[in-house]
């Protein structure tokens, strides 16, 4: 017992540790693609199965089944191989198309990282209310790290704007960087035994998020120093902060036969706010001759100046996340051969994107500019990215196979619904081109107590194309038109110990 | 045993396949400035000149394409010796692009001429010609944008922005061109003193009236009507003219045609409202919408260089209060055109969207000749309204219109001829070399180049031999 004690205390310092410095992963919308290698190698499909420790995320009644304690931890590596070809031109009310500074016709990339997600949990059956298995676990529910550049006036030919403009562009123009962290405390009691057993999962959510956009806003002023090419001014914005919230994750396990396991599960988690900073900057149109015309002490003359403005404020906004909800099923075919298949829908039309609301700035260095003064309402204006997402469902289909009692080899499939599939408001931060498949596909060696796992997976995305769109006519796109292809490789490595 | 050799084995199966799939870095994809670290040619040294170019035929973007050839001494070590270089603006003819000269083999003429010292090492900056019709005489207008305006003052303030080691001072700036590039170099010239050093051209319109004021496009208006076959009888005593209705559309790519432009330096500007010729009978056998000219009749230059020149020099509306009104849009308040109906082109060249029955950005034209024909050899004569306004462009005009006294007394002047030049652009030239030293009292340097017999002189089949001689007069004139 003490023994116990003491990997437990070594395990929740670890993944605390694990888990606040992890990047992250996806699957629709910014939901994860899971964890474990065993629920990945058979593509998700585990909530029927659930007897390891990741079962604090398939299905909590697993644990009750659970004859052994168990500690274990995996860790996912995740490269988004997405690319871009931006179509993004401007179009005036004449019809003629012009120049935004995105870089058009080129085929970008999203900036190089392989992407690591650590988890980690145990198990324990105590004997507390009779047998009940406990658990705790930090593993990431919700998760999306991406980041682009796309404007860039030198490259796009977009002179006119401001000659110095591109030595003043931040390298990650359109970024996501998004973690959901789950602490939860699971329990799982068998309540008809060896057939019926339910579990619940309290979750403590921890939301970290980095947010970084490029609006092209609608210059404020009128006459010469709004004419184009100066008409959109680009405001480089980066998000960053942290919330706390609750969730819950429930679950039922059923065994009607000796072969058959039936499963349903729920997942609830709550709104999270986020609060922290932003840095907003500003690089403003320069023309020498026009401000040579401009009087010297006028906004107009400021604009014309392709000065630089930056500005830090207080950042509030609302992380909404959706519920969901599964079933599933395993098969025990043979002794050797199990398959299992899961079909889940979440609910993501309750996530309707992100209203950034900014307050406090810090405008010190520009206290004596009664340009920027004069003109706060442009400079201090809050982001509100709107989202029109869809519910989604999911199917995942897998199989295990025991090919000897030292080896399990793993495969699967699903087919994963986009909640972006009719949203016109599609943006590089969130890349999920439409219905996508993935294929998946490892083993576990058995050692002894030891369980080590290795699965990799492949996700295959649609094409898509967006138009340019500004679905809430507030002057701000809110998509960014262009041909998005996608793909995902992901590899897991993990271990499991029972004890 | 052999199970953990399997396990071992799969595992590092894995690992390169991860590595394989997952780990290359492909960088953010957009592309880097090359003119950094390299010299030779620079191909997109384009710029935007907004307001001179805001409303230019199909030109939405308000850009100016250019290559630039870039001497090795002018890099940043270790690419190069920074050291300064003067630059040279050449100027292409009609539907030239940024690479004409570059064809012609530029490069490696600058190349090699530098390398072996026969001339100093300088940038050599290819502007093109206008996109629509091939040009617009690199004058001023709505439509043709502010072109000399440009050549003159914004395009070398973004040369030396954009290339820090040309030489500041004018001394060290040439120009030159070829046929409407040698009218423009000397437009530019004229209006802007003291901006050049130098101006070496080929044949052009130098003289639009040629020697004798009754010759050069005088005797090619005839040449441009049956170009387009109005005139199928050409120099006979009745000219017939064929309805060709259905043979000539009068829309073409109209994607980048434009709004107009505004506050404009015009020269062809008459007072805003009235010139009505009481005397003119207006048209009754074909109408000029049928005189048109897109890219698709690039077979028609005459009738394009007119079109070109018409909507540079005798533009419809001579002036437009406009102001910016919000984005990409414009509100006209008021517009100023030239009142002559019988030399109107109208509904040629407009805008592709919106309601077609709204012609508030139109650009409409006046050629400049009479809309009827004579009875006689040329069939067709200067209107006495619309060329005026044309030889107001003259370069014998702008010059005694230039704001110092003798506008060109600082600059060296070279000019090759040809008798073989085509449209009357060898007597136009000779007309030209005759003002400027007879009257005007220049010294010129004339460069009479011959043809060979089983070679005569067809568009541009010596300019190989011509840019040689061009780079090295603009080379010792920069020495001196």
């Amino acid at each position: 017992m003490e023994i116990t004690m003491g990997i437990a205390r070594f395990t929740v310092i670890g993944l605390l540790f694990l888990t606040i410095c992890s990047p992250g992963l996806l699957a629709s919308g910014f939901e994860n693609t899971g964890l474990g290698t065993t629920a990945r190698g058979m593509g998700g499909a585990f909530r029927a199965i659930a007897n390891d420790w990741t079962a604090a995320y398939y299905n909590p009644a697993g644990y009750a089944f659970s004859l052994d304690n168990q500690l274990g931890a995996d860790l996912g590596l995740l490269h988004n191989r997405h690319e871009l070809t931006p179509d993004y031109w401007f179009r005036d009310d004449v019809g003629n198309e012009y120049m935004s500074g995105i870089v058009n016709d080129v085929t970008l990339f999203n900036h190089h990282e392989i992407l690591s997600n650590p988890t980690a949990g145990f198990m324990v059956r105590l004997p507390l209310w009779g047998e009940t298995v406990f658990g705790l676990s930090a593993y990431q529910p919700f998760d999306y790290a991406i980041s682009w550049k796309a404007y860039d006036p030198d490259a796009a030919g977009f002179y006119s704007y401001n000659d110095n403009a591109s030595a003043a562009l931040p390298d990650d123009q359109y970024r996501t960087d998004l973690d959901v962290v789950a602490f939860q405390l699971t329990a799982g009691r068998e309540f008809v035994p060896g057939k019926l057993a339910l579990g619940v999962g309290l979750q403590l959510l921890r939301g970290d998020l980095i947010f970084n956009d490029l609006i092209l806003r609608k210059n404020p002023l009128t006459g010469t120093a709004a004419d184009r090419p100066r008409d959109r001014i680009p405001e480089f914005t980066n998000n960053d902060g942290m919330g706390w919230g609750f969730g819950l994750n429930g679950g039922m396990l059923w065994k009607p036969t000796e072969r058959l396991n039936v499963a349903v599960t729920a997942r609830l988690p709550f709104d999270i706010s986020i609060d922290g900073t932003t840095e907003l900057r500003f690089v403003l149109p320069e023309n020498e001759q026009a401000k040579d015309e401009a009087n010297p002490n006028s906004v107009d003359h400021f604009f014309l100046s392709g000065a630089v403005v930056s500005l830090e404020a207080d950042m509030k906004t609302k992380l909404k996340l959706p519920p969901s909800l599964a079933i599933g099923f395993a098969y025990e075919v043979t002794e050797k051969l199990t398959v299992a298949m899961d079909v889940e829908y979440t609910l993501w039309s309750r996530y309707d994107g992100l209203d950034f609301t900014y307050s406090n700035f810090s405008i010190e260095e520009y206290s004596n500019n009664v340009y920027i003064d004069s003109t706060m309402d442009f400079f201090s204006a809050d982001l509100i990215r709107p989202a029109d997402w869809n519910n989604a469902g999911k199917i995942m289909v897998g199989a295990s196979y025991d090919f000897r009692e030292y080896l399990t080899f793993l495969g699967g499939v699903s087919a994963d619904q986009s909640a972006i599939r009719d949203a016109v408001e599609f943006s590089p931060q969130f890349v999920d081109t439409g219905d996508k498949y993935c294929f998946s596909g490892g083993f576990v060696a058995h050692v002894d107590r030891w369980d080590l796992g290795l699965v990799t997976s492949y996700t295959n995305y649609p094409d898509h194309e967006p138009g340019l769109n500004d679905v809430n006519n507030d002057d701000i796109f809110d998509s960014f038109p262009g041909e998005y292809k996608a793909a995902v490789y992901e590899t897991i490595l993990s271990f499991n110990y029972r004890f | 045993m052999p199970r953990y050799v399997l396990i071992l084995s799969m595992l590092a199966i894995a690992s390169a396949l991860l590595l394989a799939l997952g780990c290359n870095d492909r960088g953010s994809g957009i592309p880097s400035a090359p003119y950094d670290t390299e010299w030779g040619l620079h191909p997109s040294a384009d710029h935007s000149y907004d307001k001179d170019l805001a409303l230019q035929l199909r030109n939405p973007d308000e850009m100016w394409s250019g290559s630039m050839y870039i001497p090795r001494v002018t890099m940043d070590l270790p690419h190069g010796e920074n050291k300064k270089a003067p630059v040279l603006i050449l100027l292409p003819p009609q539907d030239g692009n940024r690479y004409y000269f570059f064809k012609a083999g530029l490069f490696d003429l600058a190349q090699k001429m530098i390398a072996s010292g026969e001339i100093q090492p300088m940038y050599i900056y290819c502007p093109r010609n206008a996109h629509a019709f091939g040009g617009f005489f690199y004058g001023n207008s709505m439509p043709a944008g502010r072109a000399d305006s440009i050549i003159g003052s914004r395009m070398i303030e973004y040369l030396k922005g954009r290339y820090p080691n040309i030489y500041p001072q004018a001394s060290k700036h040439g120009i030159g061109g070829v046929g409407m590039g040698a009218y423009g170099a000397f437009r530019a010239a004229l209006k802007h003193p003291f901006a050049f050093a130098s101006i070496t051209v080929t044949d052009g319109p130098l003289d639009f009236d040629g020697p004798g004021d009754h010759t050069g496009f005088l005797d090619l208006f005839d040449e441009a009507v049956a170009e387009q076959q109005l005139l199928t009888a050409y120099n006979t005593l009745e000219p017939v003219f064929t309805d060709i209705g259905t043979l000539f559309d009068t829309t073409y790519d109209t994607t980048l045609d434009t709004i107009a432009d505004t506050i404009i330096d015009i020269d062809t500007s008459i007072d805003t409202s009235t010139i009505v010729d009481t005397n003119f009978v207006p048209a009754d056998t074909f109408t000029y919408k049928k005189f048109d000219s897109g890219d698709a009749y690039i077979s028609l230059p005459l009738s394009r260089l007119f079109i070109g020149g018409s909507l540079a020099f005798s533009p419809h509306d001579t002036f437009v209060d406009w102001e910016y009104y919000y984005m990409g849009s414009y509100e006209i308040f008021q517009k100023f055109s030239i009142d002559d109906s019988s030399t109107l082109i109208s509904d040629l060249v407009h805008r592709e969207y919106g309601d077609p029955a709204d012609t508030e950005f139109d650009f409409d034209f006046h050629l400049p000749f009479k809309d009827t024909a004579g009875t006689a050899y040329p069939y067709f004569q200067p209107s006495p309204v619309i060329w005026p306004l044309w030889m107001r462009n003259n370069l014998d005009s702008l010059h005694e219109s230039a704001p110092y006294f003798k506008p060109l007394r600082d600059v060296d002047i070279w000019i090759a001829t040809n008798p073989e030049a085509k449209w009357n652009y060898y007597d136009m030239t000779q007309s030209w070399i005759s003002t400027l030293t007879e009257t005007f009292g220049y010294d010129v340097d004339v460069h009479i180049y011959g043809s060979f017999t089983d070679e005569p002189l067809t568009d541009d089949a010596y300019l190989y031999d011509l840019l040689r001689e061009m780079l090295i007069y603009h080379s010792e004139s920069f020495e001196e």
